[in-house]
């Protein structure tokens, strides 16, 4: 694997991560 | 996928219970980055650790990149999670006085002071003139020290995590970390120190090389592929992060004795390469997919080594060379000057064994005796011109395993992907990460 996919991939899970961050945050938003 | 279920987890742990609500969107966003920043570093435990049934589908390389770029992302959701509260709740986060602050407030700073040292002191080591011992030392203290800290931070903060059926389900996910740190850490240690391996040889091998040979006094080491690495710590102990990344010179089916090829370019292995027989040493491994085995049809390979780069490459080729493969292999080996050329003769030797064409790439060639009349070479770098004039035009579709350091691998790929030479055929294994 090269160095431009791992980044890629990673920015995916940071992607994820970050969108979980907001889902989690509009849920519990009364 | 794996990571991608471990960074969901804590917040379907979350919001599988009944979260209390919040009215600002702010405050709420500010703890779900936190939460994210403390999953990626959760996972980076698990990329880290060594386990193979998760880095199986990588090469070994790549798994440091990999560990960069999501630590930065983990550092940059921290620092979300602290500017966040900082602009919009300002009186949320109290005193900055560790004496007056409650402790949970006080480990969330102490974690995000260990995160941003550790980043900082990763990629500016070479500058900060850290020796590589002690920064590992530095690294995984501040790592650990910077997770627990995290840890007891959610926990005394207890936001999403202090209703009871959450509280279960999050304890467990917290355990399930704390699992992979106390494998990485204790566990493998000591299954190694008690399978230990002693060094029966030094060997010179010319041009600074030394081969270290081992012997097992417990379990052999079993099922490696040539190309592959196993992580080496001579004397001390298994657990004192004295360890290193070798490639295994010696052929899979010439066990149980292994050895290890060193050249001393500073910090640790210039005491490596001073063993003497008799020590005790301890093996992790096998590691590593840069291997021949990967691509059994290939009709012929291309190999292309920088500097101490080769040892990977010299393990391939004594394994063709023991299965009497006669596959075509063209290996050009790039080094600065013609004295620093590493298993010259060795591989003049094995080119009359095996189907092999060296050409020696040399940057700065000497004043006399050039070009040498025994062996074939070139002037320069790598490039695209010298790889279209010496790569055979009917290698397009052979594996191309590259091996040296990063920049002249990002010089090479692209050049090669040029020639139409497809990506999956081009496999790479970067040396030196910090």
């Amino acid at each position: 694997m090269r160095p431009r996919l791992a980044l890629i991939l990673a920015l995916m899970l940071i992607a994820l991560t970050l969108a979980c961050a907001v889902v989690l945050a509009v849920t519990v938003t009364r | 996928m794996v990571a991608a279920v471990g960074l969901v987890l804590p917040y379907l742990v979350i919001l599988s219970g009944d979260p209390p609500r919040d009215p600002s969107l702010m405050r709420n966003l500010s703890y779900g980055l936190g939460f994210g920043a403390l999953a990626l570093a959760g996972l980076q435990f698990a990329l880290t650790g060594r386990i193979k049934v998760l880095l199986r589908p990588f090469g070994a390389d790549i798994i440091p990149v990999f560990h960069r770029f999501l630590s930065w992302g983990a550092v940059a959701l921290m620092l979300g999670h602290f500017a966040i509260l900082y602009l919009w709740h300002k009186d949320d986060m109290g005193v900055l006085n560790p004496l007056a602050a409650p402790a949970y407030m006080t480990a969330g700073r102490v974690a995000l002071l260990c995160f941003v040292t550790l980043i900082v002191s990763s990629e500016f080591r070479k500058w900060l003139r850290l020796d590589y011992l002690w920064w590992r030392r530095l690294h995984v203290g501040l790592a650990l020290t910077g997770f627990a800290a995290a840890i007891w931070h959610v926990l005394g903060a207890g936001h999403f995590t202090g209703q009871d059926g959450t509280r279960g389900l999050w304890l467990a996910v917290t355990v399930a970390w704390a699992g992979l740190i106390v494998h990485t850490r204790l566990i493998r240690p000591w299954r190694q120190s008690r399978n230990p391996w002693r060094v029966v040889e030094n060997r010179d091998e010319g041009d600074d090389i030394r081969t270290l040979v081992l012997e097992p006094q417990g379990r052999p080491l079993r099922d490696w592929r040539p190309g592959q690495f196993a992580w080496l710590a001579v004397g001390g102990s298994p657990f004192s992060l004295r360890e290193h990344p070798f490639t295994i010179s010696t052929a899979p089916d010439k066990g149980p004795r292994i050895s290890f090829s060193i050249k001393p370019l500073g910090d640790d292995s210039a005491r490596l390469a001073r063993t003497k027989p008799g020590t005790t040493a301890w093996i992790d491994g096998p590691y590593g997919v840069f291997t021949v085995d990967r691509e059994a049809d290939a009709d012929g390979f291309v190999m292309i080594a920088g500097g101490v780069g080769i040892t990977p490459i010299m393990a391939n080729l004594h394994a063709l060379e023991a299965r009497r493969d006669l596959r075509p292999v063209h290996l050009l080996y790039a080094n600065d000057s013609w004295d620093e050329v590493a298993f010259r003769d060795e591989l003049a030797r094995m080119a009359t064994r095996i189907d092999l064409h060296v050409t020696h790439v040399i940057q700065n060639p000497p004043d006399r005796n050039w070009p040498p009349q025994d062996h074939q070479v070139a002037e320069g770098r790598i490039d695209a011109d010298l790889l279209a004039r010496l790569l055979p035009a009917k290698g397009r579709d052979w594996p191309h395993m590259m091996c040296g350091p990063a920049p002249m691998l990002e010089a090479i790929r692209p050049a090669l992907r040029q020639m139409g030479v497809p990506l999956g055929r081009i496999h790479s294994e970067i040396f030196e990460m910090v």
